[in-house]
C-alpha cells in the first residue's frame, strides 16, 4: 500500500474556498441552506476487532449541524459551498469520541429544468477528525463524483465514484507490546490513518404511497482499514502496513492498518415529520476483506431525526 | 266606431312592439339560471379544486371572453394558490414571498416558459400571458416538490368546486356540455365532457363522481445522507 502524507492545511483551505466562491460568474445568485440531525443507535464492531475477545460494541449518539450557499450557475449549473460540524459519542467506548468538520465544494449541473433531468455531480471536501489521542486523529480529502436520475415520483437512483487520501500527524514509537519475532529496528509505520482507497458506489429510493421513503444503497471500497488487537500476534505485525497503541482503548490495544476491501451494504426507510422534517432508520453491514484470514464485520443501526431549516 | 277598432289596434300593436324592444335590450343574462355541480368521489366524498367549464362554440364566446391579471406567488416553498382558472388572454405574475431564491418554469404545451433565479421583489412588474386554453403545469428547478397548475378556460363560463365540492355558474337556459378536470383525474376520463340542460327559473344540479389517482407528488421532508464509517 503506498501511504501518502497529505497534511490538512487549513488556511490553504479557506483561501481557495473563498477564492472560488468570488471566481463565480456574476450570473450566479446565492441560497443558504442548513440542517441539523440528532441520531443515536448501535454498532456492534466499532474497533473492527478480528474475534470475539477484542471486538467492541457500543451504543453511540450523534449530533450533526451541515449546512452551506448554493450559487446558481446559468440556468442548469449550481456551486455549493458547505461544511459540517458533528460531535459522535460512544457510551460504551467513549475513545472512540469523535468531535468532525468538514468544508467542501461542489458542482453540480442538471441536463434540462425539472426533478426529472439527469443531475451530474462533483464534489472536493476536507474533513477532520479529532479523537482521544494523536493515534486515531485523522485529515480527509475526498474527491467525488456522481450521477443522480428520478425516473418518476416513486423512483430514483445514484450512481457514484470517490477517491479518499486519508491521512494523520507524524507519530513516533509508543509503548506497544510488540509480539516477538518484530524487528525492532525497522518498525512498519506508526501512521494508521495514512492510506488511499477508491470506492464505487449506487443506490435506490423508492417513494411509498405514505411518502415513506424506501433506500436501499451499495459501496464497494478499496483500500485500508484500521483495525484493532489486544493481542498483537507476529503475523498482524507481519501483514499490517502501520502499528500504534490504540489511543481510543488504551494499553495493551493496538491499532494496525490493512488492505482491505469493504462491501457495504445499507438499508433505510425515512417518514416525513412535518413538512421539513424526517425520521430515518438505518440499518448497515461491512464485510471486510483482508490478507489471509483478515476478515471483519460490522454492523451498525441507526436512528436519525433530521431537521431542514 | 270602425276608428275606435283601428285605434285600438294601432296601440296593441304599439305596446307590443315597444314590451319587444324593451325586451331585447335587457342583457340576456337577466335570463341566466345557476347551474349548480358537486363533484364527488366514488365513495361520496366532496371533491375541492376541481375545475367545470361550459364548452361554448367560438361563434358564441363574443362577450364571453373576459381576461383578468392574477398572481401565483412562493410562500414557505410552495406556489401559492396551488390551482389558479382564468380566461384565456389573462395575464399570470409570480411574485416571490419566500427569502430564498426560486426558479419558475413550465413545459407545458400551452405555455412554455422559465423564470431563473429571483428572490423577494425581483420581477415584480413580470407578467406571463396566457393565450391558449388548455392545462399548464408549473415547477420550481429548485425545489423539486413545488407544484402548481393554471387551467386557461375558452370563456368566464367556468368555476372551481369550493370544499364542499360544489361550483356554480350563471348560463342561459339550454343544453349545453361541459367539460371536468381535476389535477388528480384519472387517464380515463381525462377528456370527459358532461351533458347538462339548464331549464328556466330552476336551472340545474348535477352530481358528477370523479376517479381520482394518487396524489404523484415528489416528497417535501429531507433523507439523510449517507454515513459511512469514520
Amino acid at each position: 500500500m503506498i501511504s501518502c502524507k497529505c497534511y490538512l492545511r487549513p488556511r490553504l483551505v479557506i483561501k481557495s474556498l473563498l477564492a472560488a466562491i468570488v471566481a463565480v460568474p456574476s450570473t450566479a445568485y446565492p441560497n443558504a441552506f442548513s440542517e441539523l440531525s440528532i441520531a443515536g443507535g448501535f454498532e456492534d464492531n466499532i474497533n473492527r476487532g478480528l474475534d470475539e475477545p477484542n471486538i467492541i460494541d457500543s451504543t453511540f449518539s450523534a449530533l450533526e449541524l451541515s449546512g452551506g450557499r448554493f450559487f446558481q450557475h446559468g440556468l442548469r449549473g449550481k456551486l455549493t459551498v458547505f461544511g459540517s460540524l458533528g460531535y459522535d459519542r460512544f457510551f460504551e467506548s467513549t475513545g472512540f469520541d469523535v468531535f468532525a468538520t468538514s468544508l467542501g465544494v461542489a458542482y453540480d449541473y442538471r441536463m434540462g429544468l425539472g426533478p426529472y433531468a439527469t443531475t451530474v455531480s462533483s464534489s472536493v471536501a476536507f474533513e477532520n477528525d479529532e479523537l482521544r489521542g494523536k493515534g486515531r486523529d485523522r485529515q480527509r480529502s475526498l474527491v467525488n463524483l456522481g450521477l443522480s436520475k428520478r425516473f418518476d415520483y416513486r423512483f430514483s437512483a445514484n450512481l457514484g465514484l470517490e477517491y479518499l487520501n486519508s491521512s494523520a500527524e507524524s507519530l513516533g514509537a509508543t509503548d506497544i507490546n510488540y509480539p516477538a519475532g518484530a524487528d525492532l529496528n525497522n518498525p512498519s509505520s506508526f501512521e494508521v490513518y495514512d492510506f488511499e482507497a477508491v470506492s464505487a458506489s449506487v443506490g435506490f429510493n423508492y417513494q411509498l404511497d405514505n411518502e415513506w421513503l424506501l433506500s436501499l444503497d451499495y459501496n464497494y471500497s478499496r483500500g485500508a482499514t484500521v483495525a484493532s488487537t489486544k493481542t498483537p500476534g507476529f503475523l498482524v505485525y507481519h501483514l499490517a502496513d502501520a502499528f500504534y497503541r490504540d489511543d481510543a482503548l488504551g494499553f495493551p490495544y493496538v491499532a494496525y492498518q490493512l488492505e482491505t476491501t469493504t462491501d457495504e451494504w445499507s438499508l433505510s426507510l425515512n417518514a416525513p415529520v412535518g413538512l421539513d422534517s424526517s425520521l430515518d432508520l438505518r440499518y448497515s453491514w461491512q464485510d471486510i476483506d483482508g490478507p489471509q484470514q483478515f476478515d471483519y464485520d460490522n454492523s451498525s443501526i441507526r436512528l436519525t431525526l433530521i431537521h431542514r431549516f | 266606431m270602425l276608428r275606435a277598432k283601428i285605434h285600438r289596434g294601432v296601440l296593441s300593436a304599439f305596446w307590443r312592439l315597444l314590451v319587444c324592444l324593451t325586451t331585447m335590450a335587457i342583457p340576456l343574462s337577466a335570463f341566466a339560471e345557476t347551474a349548480v355541480f358537486k363533484i364527488l368521489t366514488e365513495d361520496g366524498s366532496p371533491i375541492d379544486d376541481a375545475v367545470v367549464e361550459f364548452v361554448i362554440p367560438v361563434d358564441q364566446q363574443a362577450g364571453l371572453v373576459t381576461p383578468s391579471r392574477f398572481n401565483i406567488d412562493q410562500v414557505d416553498k410552495e406556489f401559492v394558490p396551488e390551482l389558479t382558472v382564468l380566461v384565456a388572454g389573462s395575464q399570470v405574475g409570480f411574485p416571490n414571498s419566500d427569502h430564498i431564491l426560486h426558479h419558475v418554469y413550465s413545459f407545458s404545451e400551452i405555455r412554455e416558459f422559465n423564470i431563473p433565479l429571483y428572490g423577494t421583489g425581483e420581477n415584480d412588474d413580470f407578467v406571463e400571458t396566457f393565450n391558449v386554453a388548455g392545462i399548464a403545469e408549473l415547477g420550481c428547478n429548485i425545489h423539486d416538490w413545488m407544484l402548481a397548475y393554471v387551467y386557461v378556460a375558452e370563456t368566464s363560463k367556468v368555476a372551481r368546486t369550493d370544499a364542499e365540492g360544489v361550483a356554480r355558474i350563471e348560463m342561459e337556459p339550454g343544453d349545453y356540455e361541459v367539460r371536468i378536470w381535476h389535477s388528480r383525474i384519472s387517464r380515463r376520463q381525462r377528456n370527459m365532457l358532461e351533458a347538462v340542460r339548464i331549464l328556466e327559473t330552476t336551472g340545474s344540479e348535477k352530481e358528477i363522481v370523479l376517479n381520482l389517482t394518487r396524489d404523484r407528488r415528489i416528497r417535501r421532508a429531507p433523507s439523510a445522507g449517507s454515513t459511512r464509517y469514520r
